[in-house]
């Protein structure tokens, strides 16, 4: 205890950062979007992205299609710094990854929803929640860093 | 309470020791996920994958998914290269099942159960990727429950409980196969057990239907065994682009060597062989780039097909050898005699869509496909000669073609135009036009026959789900044989599709069985005289005075000028209701507009009839009222055919804008009395604050330049005033000359030449008349003596004669027949059916709102201005004057509302008749039309289509029935459909 009040537990910061990171990696095998008369798990949800890639220009094919395996890999970069060095700890770049994946799930829940044929699947809401947990536990570790420096 | 001191290096240990731990834990975490990464990486690059571990887990798990009744799961363990991305479509089969009444539920295969048991299989690896799996034992059977079945598919079905084991089955082949006997051509030979055979491709084992088809074949026919290498040789190269994959095939048909073709079949038919040995170094020399692995099956069993064509050559029966060499010097004498010439070329233009990672769909958005050939005939009988062209533009395709046989019986010219939208025939099939689907395989393009196959599939069960073909009559057979019904509507005569001027002698006639049409000078038709059935005109005049009125029709086509037989069709069996049109009698129309188009409907159009009947009845009291005509349509809407509701709804709330307008406007003019311009000036400014706002600035500039003429009107008025006598032309004509001083300025000069025109005309016809012996000479019996009086009268007066289409001299009746300038030689001909057929392709006969209009006219107008650069100078102004009012009528309908800018043309085309000095388009088309009449396709199809695209605003001329002066120009009674562009000059002359 210092003189600037209780920090915020550490717990609550890695069990944030641990679960977003989980999640992150295990959205990658589920449904991301659902298209009428089938589901589309996470990695066959780059050859959709391939689609709009091609179509995007600008870049070899499939660009788009390969940015987005970032994002279990954002997962796996998640749990090495969560790590490394351990114990646990959550960092403020969980936060920045955390962002990143939420912002992703965000565009294609946009794409799923504006398109005719395609409902959000299990996978996205999986991936949302993930990041928006990742946000939060890289969040309150930047807090507790600059509202207690010596922690 | 005590506490155990820990020292601080012992603290340290265990947390570096955590640490440790801990970071391993995060390292592994993360290094299966990137692993994980890298593997899905890896199975997205190859593409749908599932197939099996080995081929002995491809045969189980085909058998497993068998016995389950898992038509998704079997076919993940069928090859890609055979069945692409097939299954796909196993959803929407059964969708359509459902929609078509076919399925009630979703199982087709509910009530039936497979079993395969205690699979006992041995593997016999051909190849590293090709195994022979012998299904050497196991227990087969089938138990059909209909109780348990789909409702739909239960009625007739009988309940099955049969099973067999695959060692019996193989017992019965052992004992056929070690009966066999080697025996004659194409013996078949059983094998002794059963196969199936697997293959290995994108990393995983799969069934393969082909290959275990064809290894089945080779057996039965005992032909030679397969090479498994022959797919990795001479394998065409991919493209760099998809679209590429197309241009291979379009330069290769753009490469077809004729006499290299010839030259090298003589060779062939000289080494007595029927079919030619296949090269295995280089199979594929020259062809498509079809996807490998899709090829692979067929370039293994090379030698295969080279053992059965092997077998082929050698049947031949030593009594039925050819000499080959004397057949091969016979064709090549028949050649150097004939001489035949063939050339073909193919543009294309394409567009692509991708579809996934691996797969694009090219489409051909545009296609020019033309066709030439030439042959000389034996011995001096003439030559041939053939020049036909397919234009495809998305799903619209337009065919046309001229054939000319110059023969001892004279030229036979032969000409055909047939176009269509398969848009228009299934509205909602959603496809962009011919496509192909190509895979990229390592970096390079090619042609997938699989997915292409797939994609129609597709495309039509979509369409088909959809309900683009509801109503139509089609079932699902005609669903998926698409391609074949799209091939007919290209092939289907003209007039089917929505053409109408079979009477006129359009280019479909040529293809119409009943269609020998001769020259008529009268109807300024021609058609063709290729071998058709001779029609007996005594028969037709027999039928027509029995009151058939299709017989009458064409019988005033086969009939002469002047003749019995023309006064009696045109009176539609009575001569006495024939009407005269000076050199002859007018086309009765007997049967009517529209009954040319029935085919066998008997004149009576199941789908519109009802709405018509409806129209009819509802305008009886007053069938000039175009308020009258609103509210019919109103009351007759639901009567029509549902899909054309919502187009008519919208024409209907357009002209409902009107009905105040048009009310005030019935009050102010009766169209029982002649009609007045004058009054309908008057009318108009009364009731034009009653018309919509948005054409009201329009109607007011309008009435501004109608009030300008209203003193020269009223003077016209006065003098032609003729309280139910005839329309006089000297009345007329001096009319104009009193009242020219009173026309606006801008209008005088046309007036004046107007009066020019008429007064070269009277001094015409005094002597004529002089000539003929006295007025009246029209009306004497049309005898040979007649017609060389007449032809000598005409020389004459030739100076006389107003030059046809000269500034200010104009035919007041331009005469179809009357064009003696130069006519369009061979090659014109051939480049005017090319041009008509590509500015047709994008013509709209039924335009659906004024844009769609604009947009035609303004097809017409390039097709114009293309002839000002080609016909002589004599008819060039007249295609500058048709450019210049297809122009100005575009500009006047372009993005429009509604079709009311018709109004606004009469000044415009005023304009451009004080300029060119033709009163509307349709008189300078007629010389055109003469112009090409040389070329035996009859009138330009362009300036048909234009007319039948006007016909839209016949509605605004008060009913289809309007006649602006009483005078219907194809005869009282007659053709009820007036060209509007002929109304319109009508009006304008007042």
């Amino acid at each position: 205890m210092t003189s600037a009040g209780t920090p915020v537990s550490d717990r609550l910061h890695v069990g944030l950062v641990a679960l977003g990171a989980v999640g992150t990696i295990l959205s990658g095998w589920a449904t991301w979007v659902e298209v009428v008369g089938s589901s589309i798990t996470g990695f066959r949800m780059a050859e959709l992205w391939v689609v709009v890639g091609d179509d995007l220009g600008g870049g070899p094919p499939g660009w788009v299609g390969i940015a987005w395996y970032l994002v279990p890999l954002a997962g796996a970069a998640s749990v090495l710094l969560l790590t490394w060095p351990g114990p646990p700890r959550a960092r403020p770049s969980h936060g920045l990854l955390g962002g990143v994946v939420l912002l992703v799930a965000v565009v294609v829940a946009v794409a799923a929803r504006v398109a005719d044929a395609t409902h959000i699947g299990k996978g996205l809401w999986l991936a949302g929640v993930a990041g928006t947990l990742s946000l939060a536990g890289g969040s309150l570790a930047a807090w507790k860093r600059r509202r207690y420096p010596n922690t | 309470m005590e506490t155990t001191a820990v020292p601080e290096h012992v603290d340290e240990a265990n947390r570096t020791s955590g640490s440790k731990r801990w970071t391993l834990l995060g390292a592994l975490v993360a290094a299966v996920v990137i692993v994980a990464v890298v593997l899905s990486l890896r199975s997205a690059s190859e593409g749908s994958v599932v197939g099996a571990a080995s081929s002995a887990e491809a045969v189980n798990g085909l058998a497993v998914a068998l016995a389950a009744e898992d038509v998704v799961g079997a076919a993940a363990m069928l090859p890609p290269s055979e069945i692409g991305h097939a299954i796909d479509l196993y959803k929407r089969v059964i969708e359509l099942a459902q929609k078509e009444g076919g399925l009630a539920g979703d199982d087709p295969l509910a009530g039936i159960d497979l079993q395969v048991v205690d699979l006992d299989i041995r593997v016999d690896a051909l190849h590293e990727r090709v195994h022979k799996v012998y299904l050497v034992d196991g227990g087969l059977g089938i138990t059909v429950d209909p109780s348990a079945m789909d409702a739909n598919l239960r009625e007739g079905a009988e309940a099955v409980d049969e099973s067999i084991t695959l060692g019996e089955i193989n017992e019965m082949l052992a004992e056929e196969a070690a009966a066999y006997e080697s025996g004659d051509f194409l013996d078949a030979r059983p094998p002794s057990e059963l196969f199936v055979m697997v293959v290995h491709e994108r990393g995983r084992w799969f069934v393969s239907p082909l290959y275990t088809s064809f290894e089945y074949l080779r057996t039965v026919l005992d032909l030679p065994p397969v090479d498994y290498e022959g797919s990795s040789v001479g394998l065409p190269t991919g493209t760099d682009t998809a679209s590429g994959v197309l241009q291979q095939v379009v330069d290769q048909i753009n490469g077809f060597d004729f006499d290299a073709e010839v030259e090298a079949a003589l060779a062939q038919i000289r080494t007595g062989v029927l079919v030619p040995s296949i090269d295995p170094a280089d199979p594929l020399q020259g062809v498509i780039p079809v996807a490998p692995d899709e090829m692979a099956v067929f370039l293994d069993h090379l030698p295969m097909f080279q053992g059965l064509f092997d077998q082929i050559n050698e049947s031949v029966p030593d009594g039925m050898e050819m000499d080959t060499d004397e057949v091969a010097d016979m064709v090549e004498d028949l050649v150097a005699e004939m001489e035949p010439e063939f050339d073909i070329t193919l543009e294309i233009g394409t567009t692509e869509e991708v579809l996934d990672e691996e797969r694009t769909k090219v489409v051909v958005s545009d296609a020019v496909l033309q066709v030439v050939g030439s042959v000389t005939l034996p011995e001096g009988d003439g030559s041939a000669s053939a020049d036909a062209k397919l234009t495809i533009r998305g799903t619209c395709a337009a065919f046309d073609y001229l054939a000319d046989l110059q023969g001892e019986q004279g030229p036979d010219r032969s000409t055909g135009l047939h176009e269509g939208c398969l848009e228009d025939a299934v509205p909602g099939l959603g496809v962009d036009g011919l496509f192909v689907v190509t895979r990229r395989i390592d970096g390079s393009w090619y042609l997938s026959p699989v997915e292409t196959v797939v994609e129609y599939l597709a495309v039509v069960l979509d369409a088909a789900l959809s309900g683009a073909f509801d109503g139509l009559g089609l079932d699902v057979e005609d669903v998926l044989l698409a391609p074949v019904a799209a091939g007919e509507i290209l092939s289907a005569p003209m007039e089917k599709m929505g053409g109408d001027d079979m009477a006129k002698g359009g280019m479909d006639l040529a293809m119409e069985p009943n269609d020998g049409y001769t020259q008529s000078s009268s109807s300024g038709a021609t058609g063709t005289e290729s071998a058709m059935p001779a029609i007996d005109p005594a028969v037709l005049a027999e039928d027509c005075r029995g009151g058939d009125p299709w017989s009458c029709d064409v019988l005033w086509d086969y009939s002469d000028p002047g003749s019995d037989d023309e006064k009696l069709a045109s009176g539609c069996g009575d001569p006495a209701d024939a009407i005269s049109d000076g050199g002859g009698f007018a086309f009765g129309a007997c049967t009517g507009d529209g009954d040319w188009d029935d085919g066998e409907g008997g004149g009576y159009d199941e789908e519109w009839g009802p709405y018509e009947e409806c129209l009819e009845d509802g305008m009886s009291q007053d069938p000039r009222s175009s308020v009258a005509y609103t509210k019919a349509m109103r009351d007759c809407l639901p009567l029509l055919p549902e899909d054309a509701q919502a187009e008519m709804l919208r024409a209907l709330e357009s002209m409902e804008a009107m009905v105040p307008f048009n009310e005030c406007m019935e009050e102010h003019i009766s169209f029982d009395d002649e009609w007045s311009q004058a009054a309908y000036t008057r009318g108009m400014r009364e009731c034009v604050s009653l018309a919509p706002e948005d054409q009201r600035a329009e109607m007011e500039a309008e009435l501004v330049a109608m009030e300008a003429r209203l003193p020269y009107e009223e003077c016209m008025g006065e003098a032609t005033g003729t309280d139910g006598e005839e329309w006089s032309p000297s009345a007329y004509l001096e009319g104009m000359k009193s009242c020219v001083e009173l026309a606006p300025d801008d209008e005088r000069r046309w007036i004046e030449e107007e009066i020019a025109s008429q007064e070269a005309w009277v001094a015409h016809e005094e002597c004529m008349d002089a000539e003929m012996g006295g007025p009246g000479w029209w009306n004497e019996e049309w005898t040979e003596e007649f017609q060389d009086r007449n032809d000598a009268a005409y020389a004459a007066c030739a100076d006389l004669e107003p030059e046809y289409g000269e500034v200010g001299i104009l035919e007041k009746v331009p005469m179809g027949d009357a064009w003696d300038g130069p006519t369009a030689s061979e090659g014109l001909c051939a480049e005017n059916e090319q041009r008509v057929a590509t500015a047709l392709v994008d013509m709209d006969r039924q335009p659906a709102t004024p844009t769609d209009l604009a947009d035609t006219m303004r097809v017409a107008g390039d097709y114009a201005t293309w002839l000002v650069g080609e016909l002589p100078v004599e008819l060039q102004p007249t295609a500058a004057y048709l450019s210049a009012a297809y122009a100005v009528a575009a500009d006047a309908f372009d993005g429009k509302d509604d079709f009311s800018a018709w109004s606004s043309l009469f000044p415009l085309i005023m304009d451009l008749e004080s300029e060119y000095g033709f009163e509307d388009p349709g008189e300078a088309e007629y010389a055109i039309d003469d112009f090409f009449l040389v070329c035996g396709a009859g009138d330009i199809e362009v300036f048909k289509a234009i007319e039948e695209a006007m016909s839209v605003l016949d509605g605004m001329f008060e009913g289809a029935d309007y006649e602006l002066d009483g005078d219907d120009p194809y005869g009282e009674g007659g053709d009820d459909a007036v060209p509007v562009d002929s109304v319109m000059v009508e009006a304008l002359d007042g």
